[in-house]
């Protein structure tokens, strides 16, 4: 199974305006969608349900969004960020935050991208067809591997 | 504080006992707790009450020791000086009270002073964060109602009767209402407590970004824009906010105007001295001279909702970002033939042909 596009996301209509605008694009990776910030500590580190890497491989990106129950898309971000084989995974923040101190927050904890979750179809589209241009296709992608 | 207020105390009286032995050859054996009067004064000023009380018992024995006679003794031989010593303790004790009493009470009035302005901006704080918090939780289902909205317009328009379609419309277009007010609001509550960074800003930029948005409210309405002179200008502000500004006033351009006439917008900047004035000129309904004052204002409407749509913050946003970017605005407008919305602000330093500063950004 190819790279997927790793999406954290607990808003499931924002998860299906995104999955629905990922359709149109040619965007061939799956989309894997978790709903807490436990479950994506857990996928990244291949432990619980996600031990099998078969089918549960390693993303290529991942999209986070912050305001998570629970553990938090900061909380993962600091986990991952300090993960020796995983910390260079791209990581785009998908927020309905514009807040200032979520920016500067997220940036000190090594995002590659921050942007604010757009409404209406027309701009989402443009989000996905702009992550996929540039960070799937343009962008040179690092290599990560597994903790363990 | 207790050490201090001792040491006030004991340099007032060390001060008076000195400043009279001064002034010994002067006075001789005449008013002995003359100075020591000033030196209680100056303690219980400085002190309050407890180095008033101190310094008055302080200085009896002092003076005592020093200036009644017989000197260097204790004790005074002529009852007149023991009058005097009572008269000094009264006047010393009613000195030192009087003036803790008012050192007190300025203690007390400065420090609720304090406590109500930090209990005001804790309120004041909490009541942004619930605007912004609100703001913020508003947007999640106004997204999923505009997007599902949208994609029934789209892909199952052709099963819907024609009167559902519009109501559908008007559902799009009621989601494009309350996002521009939501909007709005994170944007003036943001001009008013947040931070807003300045740097060189293209007013090539702002305008395109501007025009941009609101290319689909253009096209509906059959405007010609007019940008002219090209802006080649570059100003001091806040990039975001400057083109929400120029947003809000192409916006009203497009919107205030009767409903049989194509909107015409003219867009144009000209640079005076270090002042740069950028003007949106519309061919609308004009503002009516004792209404121009009030336009700026917050929630100031002067339509109803049904002739002329909006949020009544536009423009409020346009006066406190300008103000925000020690700029001004303002509008002229003569009758119904159209308004001509201004801001200005300052001008960037023209930077040599070699710097590194970028007007295209």
């Amino acid at each position: 199974m190819a790279a997927p596009i790793l999406l954290v996301e607990d808003e499931p209509d924002d998860v299906y305006f995104l999955k629905r605008a990922f359709t149109s694009t040619s965007v061939t990776a799956p989309i894997v969608v978790l709903a807490d910030g436990g479950a994506a500590i857990d996928y990244l580190a291949g432990t619980g349900a996600f031990s099998n890497r078969d089918e549960h491989p390693l993303p290529a990106l991942m999209l986070l969004d912050l305001k998570l129950p629970g553990v938090t898309g900061f909380d993962v971000l600091a986990w991952l960020r300090a993960q020796p084989g995983l910390k260079r995974l791209p990581v785009i923040v998908l927020t309905s935050s514009s807040q200032d101190e979520d920016v500067r927050r997220a940036y000190d904890l090594g995002v590659n991208s921050y942007l604010v979750k757009p409404s209406g179809l027309k701009a989402i589209a443009d989000v996905a067809q702009q992550i996929e241009r540039y960070w799937l296709n343009m962008n040179r992608r690092p290599d990560i591997r597994d903790v363990r | 504080m207790h050490r201090y207020r001792y040491l006030v105390a004991a340099a007032a009286v060390m001060g008076a006992a000195l400043a009279r032995v001064a002034v010994d050859p002067l006075l001789g054996r005449d008013a002995p707790m003359l100075i020591f009067v000033l030196g209680v004064s100056i303690a219980s000023v400085t002190g309050g009450l407890q180095s008033g009380i101190l310094a008055t018992l302080l200085s009896i024995p002092v003076a005592l020791w020093l200036f009644i006679e017989p000197r260097y003794e204790l004790l005074p031989t002529r009852s007149e000086d023991w009058v005097r010593i009572a008269v000094f303790l009264a006047e010393g004790l009613l000195i030192a009270f009087a003036s803790g009493r008012i050192v007190q009470r300025k203690d007390a009035l400065v420090k609720e002073v304090q406590h109500r302005t930090a209990e005001l901006q804790a309120s004041n704080d909490a009541l942004e964060r619930f605007a912004y918090t609100i703001s913020h939780d508003l947007r999640a289902p106004l997204r999923s109602m505009r997007g599902f909205a949208e994609i029934l317009d789209e892909d199952h328009s052709a099963a819907l009767e024609p009167e559902a379609r519009g109501y559908l419309a008007r559902l799009i277009a009621a989601s494009h209402r309350l996002e521009e007010l939501v909007q709005n609001l994170l944007t003036y509550a943001r001009l008013n407590h947040g931070s807003i960074p300045f740097e060189p800003v293209a007013l090539r930029n702002v305008v395109e970004g501007a025009l941009a948005q609101l290319e689909p409210e253009v096209r509906l309405s059959g405007a010609r824009v007019i940008v002219d002179p090209p802006l080649d200008l570059v100003v001091i502000g806040h990039r975001d906010t400057l083109e929400m500004m120029v947003m809000n006033l192409v916006s009203n351009a497009l919107k205030y105007v009767p409903r049989e006439r194509v909107p015409e917008v003219a867009v144009a900047a000209r640079r005076t001295g270090d002042v740069i004035r950028l003007s949106v000129r519309d061919n609308g309904i004009g503002v009516a001279p004792e209404a121009q004052a009030r336009i700026f204002g917050a929630f100031e409407r002067l339509h109803a909702r049904d002739g002329y749509p909006g949020t009544g913050l536009g423009l409020a946003i346009v006066a406190r970002g300008a103000e925000r970017m020690n700029g001004r605005c303002g509008v002229t407008s003569e009758g119904s033939h159209g308004s001509e919305f201004w801001i200005e602000l300052a001008a960037a330093p023209t930077e040599n042909r070699h710097g590194s500063a970028d007007p295209a950004r």
